[in-house]
């Protein structure tokens, strides 16, 4: 295999004059060269124009010490040598240009020669494998012909680097864990997709999953590493959007000017403004109001937006993490949420599993919660060892239904700590709270999908309908939950009849519809608020 | 095949030489191990290579694992073909030592050989080319080997740049007898100096003159061409039988008087010693006299290169050479 060296000429290290006392000092290009135990088949110099003649003279030169070597000198240069980009094009134009045949030749790459800016250049142009080679560096010695090392790039083949790359990265993935030794790997490898995505972008994140699945303290988690990271110096922002409704929302959101309507006495800065240089969570993002999506979506975009009531934009730059329960992309079908923010926010999309579907991450949540209550009562509590038998089996079980997730466990955990005596958590405690966990569960309401037509109608009606007008009445009464209004949830309904109609009332058809069962749509809104 | 393991004795690059003359010399293919094992840099290095690239052209020899670090090769050997070549080895070690490796192969072939050497000739691991010319080319000359050499430019260690011509003609060589020197003829020293200062000279040879024990008629300094900056200090003794040459090399920030005082040193130790070669010469005569089949000579010192050449003539062509002290020398001696 033959070896090829790519160097620039060393304008000023290949540079000692045309007399005999050139030799006495050390010069990269010709000192690599003569080393015993390297040979160079062939050398790519290059050169810029005005250096020509040196070029050939140190070919000239190096025909004395290394006869087998094929100079060919290359002209190439950069007019600012200093100047970053200028030096990258040069040099990545030479090595798209090069002919390279790494099965054949192996390549050395100079990075003795040329300024620090074309030494960075080289670096990149290598580890991002423009240029096929590995590193060589010159140096002098006691000796003219000086030494050289060569570099390895590969940094896989470093065991020490990689350990500590891969202990950094455990340890940012195990943050955003709070420590918690979760075994479920879909978990795990969102994880660690989380991590991966929030150490390399600030675009949006959007966090999927049921309530108490940990989406705030995740987005929260997200924060503290970039915080550490010094990815972001802002704050932490959050808000539950289902808690603005109606004229406050604008205003807590993005703000308003003194006078801007009756009441408004001062003038108020808004969360966005407050979450400037920080990371703003919107939790239950699907509750956001249609007006408020708009500004968002602006805000998002452009990086400003107009507080109430001002001409004057306001500029933020914040993350946006945002939380929701819902499919939003049924949301956007249904008009209650915009497709265009949906597309902006969506970009990095996580569904949080529910803790029934982590059932193995159970125990070690358990022992996170005992750790947690250790550190804030000071006192260490535990289960005795049946009793933690006894609650992980129930716990794990399908018997189990965690409907409110790491809420449920929290709470369940607090209960148990408070009831227990000296520090152990016992049998009795255990099997109290068991009992109270499955009263919970059975006389929660049952999430509205998980409806059936007998919560609607009565059975005997149900009897008499065909099965396709039973499923069709469901979803038109799930439509109906779901929807703001019944005009809204007409226009779901008959989104295509309608456009062929000159003069539209959904909200008629609908009720119409509904009347055919003894319905009306709002007794089935109100029948959902119970 | 033969088989040499190169870390033997001395474990450096004459193993490799000697068994590629040899194996040139009888015709035999030989298969080198371990070469250069006790090395910090083991296996071939550039200036080897251009040594098995000699042998090899000479001979048109089949060759396998001739690459740098390479630790094993396989040298098979066709009949030695005299004629025209050209070795450039550029700054690969020294091209005195790729003409010991071809020298007595193309004396025994059957055309001359003219042979243009490019790269060092004066490195301060390798005999120098002035030692070669008036040290080891006299006792060739002596045992009736014909062979000349002219310098053109010298190339001093590390860059090379030199170049000289050797002429080879067929030839004969007869035993070697050297136990007695006869009486000193003639005594001169020489400094060599290019592209440095004359006062170096002068203070060499001042210093020199102090230093000697022995006579000196003629004392001069020379600027003989070459690449870059260098220094040689020579002592040329004639003898009633033969002449011989010592010498010292300039090294950079070594004072002329250090230098001058090294050479007195060396050629001090040899007169008291009252032994015809010195400790190199004793180690280079040996192939040319196993080549005569008989020779005695003297030394002061036997070297483990010496010991570690004894070594592989005998490994390779079963011939011995018997050494042992007498008085305040060495006696070696062969058939």
């Amino acid at each position: 295999m033959k070896t090829v060296l790519i160097s620039l000429l060393g304008t000023t290290l290949d540079l000692k004059g045309k007399g005999n006392k050139r030799w006495e000092n050390w010069r990269p290009s010709i000192s690599l060269c003569q080393q015993e135990d390297l040979i160079i088949d062939r050398f790519e110099l290059l050169h810029g124009k005005n250096f020509s003649r040196l070029a050939s003279n140190v070919k000239k030169d190096i025909a004395v010490v290394s006869p087998e070597t094929i100079v060919n000198l290359v002209e190439s240069e950069a007019e600012n040598p200093w100047d970053f980009e200028e030096v990258y094009n040069q040099l990545l134009d030479f090595s798209l240009n090069y002919p390279f045949k790494p099965d054949e030749e192996r390549y050395l790459l100079n990075i003795t020669t040329g300024t620090h800016v074309a030494q960075i250049c080289w670096f990149l142009l290598c580890e991002a494998r423009y240029i096929p080679a590995t590193l060589i560096q010159s140096s002098p010695s006691n000796t003219p012909e000086g030494t050289y090392q060569i570099i390895d790039l590969d940094l896989s083949r470093y065991d020490t680097i990689s350990s500590r790359f891969k202990k950094q990265h455990l340890k940012d993935t195990d943050f955003l864990k709070s420590g918690i030794q979760t075994h479920n790997s879909a978990f795990n490898e969102m994880i660690t997709e989380i991590e991966h995505v929030a150490l390399k972008s600030s675009a949006p994140i959007l966090l999927n999953g049921p309530t108490g699945s940990g989406k705030s303290h995740l987005a929260r988690k997200v924060f503290e590493l970039k915080k550490i990271r010094n990815q972001i110096n802002g704050e932490f922002v959050a808000v539950n959007c289902a808690t603005l409704r109606g004229d406050g929302a604008m205003s807590t959101l993005f703000g308003h000017q003194k006078g801007a309507y009756t009441g408004a006495l001062s003038a108020r800065k808004g969360l966005l403004s407050k979450a400037n240089k920080g990371l703003l969570f919107l939790d239950e993002i699907g509750e956001l109001g249609l007006d408020e999506q708009a500004m968002l979506l602006n805000a998002i975009e452009e990086k400003h937006f107009f507080p109430v009531g001002s001409d004057q934009p306001t500029y933020s730059d914040f993350q946006l993490i945002a939380g929701t329960h819902k499919n939003l992309h049924h949301a956007v079908k249904s008009g209650e949420f915009r497709e265009d923010l949906l597309a902006r926010i969506d970009l990095w999309h996580f569904e949080l599993p529910g803790l029934n579907q982590r059932r193995e991450d159970i125990e070690p949540n358990i022992d996170f919660e005992l750790r947690e209550y250790e550190a804030k009562q000071n006192h260490k509590v535990d289960f005795n060892k049946r009793a933690r038998e006894t609650y992980l089996q129930f716990a794990t079980s399908h018997e189990a239904v965690w409907s409110g997730n790491f809420r449920d466990l929290n709470a369940s955990i607090q209960r148990m700590t408070t009831m227990s005596e000296g520090g152990r958590i016992n049998e009795q405690n255990v099997a109290k709270e068991i009992q109270r966990l499955k009263m919970r569960w059975n006389d929660s309401p049952q999430p509205s999908s998980n409806k059936e037509l007998c919560d609607f109608i009565d059975q005997h009606a149900i009897d008499d309908l065909d099965l396709f007008d039973q499923q069709q009445l469901m979803f038109v009464i799930q439509t109906c939950l779901q929807s703001q209004s019944a005009s809204d949830a007409g226009r779901t309904l008959f989104n295509q009849s309608r456009l062929k109609k000159s003069s539209v009332n959904d909200s008629h058809r609908l009720r119409q519809y509904l009347k055919k069962f003894q319905l009306n749509y709002d007794q089935l809104k109100g029948s959902a608020i119970k | 095949m033969i088989e040499i393991n190169g870390a033997f004795g001395e474990g450096g690059g004459q193993i490799l030489r000697t068994t590629l003359t040899l194996s040139l010399l009888n015709q035999v293919p030989v298969k080198i191990k371990n070469i250069r094992a006790k090395r910090s840099k083991p296996g071939l290095m550039r200036q080897h290579l251009a040594c098995v690239k000699a042998a090899q052209t000479i001979s048109q020899a089949t060759v396998s694992g001739a690459e740098l670090h390479s630790t094993e090769l396989i040298f098979k050997p066709q009949p030695v073909k005299g004629g025209t070549y050209c070795f450039d080895i550029g700054s690969a070690g020294s091209t005195t030592l790729v003409f010991q490796t071809i020298m007595l192969p193309l004396m025994l072939a059957q055309k001359s050989s003219h042979i243009t050497f490019k790269g060092g000739t004066h490195n301060p691991l390798a005999p120098p080319l002035t030692d070669i010319k008036h040290g080891f080319l006299p006792l060739i000359k002596k045992m009736g080997g014909k062979v000349d050499i002219e310098t053109q430019q010298w190339g001093y260690a590390p860059f090379g740049g030199g170049e000289w011509i050797a002429k080879i003609h067929p030839s004969t060589l007869n035993p070697l007898t050297l136990t007695k020197k006869g009486v000193l003829i003639q005594s001169r020293i020489r400094s060599y100096i290019s592209c440095v200062k004359h006062s170096i000279a002068q203070r060499e040879i001042d210093t020199y003159r102090e230093r000697s024990k022995v006579n000196i008629d003629v004392s001069e300094s020379r600027n003989p061409p070459a690449l870059s900056a260098g220094n040689l200090l020579t002592h040329r003794l004639k003898y009633e039988h033969y002449e011989t040459c010592f010498s010292q090399l300039g090294q950079k920030r070594m004072p002329a008087e250090k230098i001058a005082e090294r050479l007195a040193h060396d050629v001090n130790q040899h007169l008291e010693s009252g032994s015809t070669l010195s400790p190199f010469l004793a180690d280079q005569i040996l192939l040319p006299i196993l080549v005569a089949g008989k020779g005695e000579y003297t030394t002061s010192e036997i070297t483990q290169h010496t010991e570690t050449n004894i070594n592989t003539i005998f490994e390779i062509t079963g011939k011995k050479f018997d050494y042992w002290p007498e008085s305040n020398l060495f006696k070696i001696k062969m058939g």
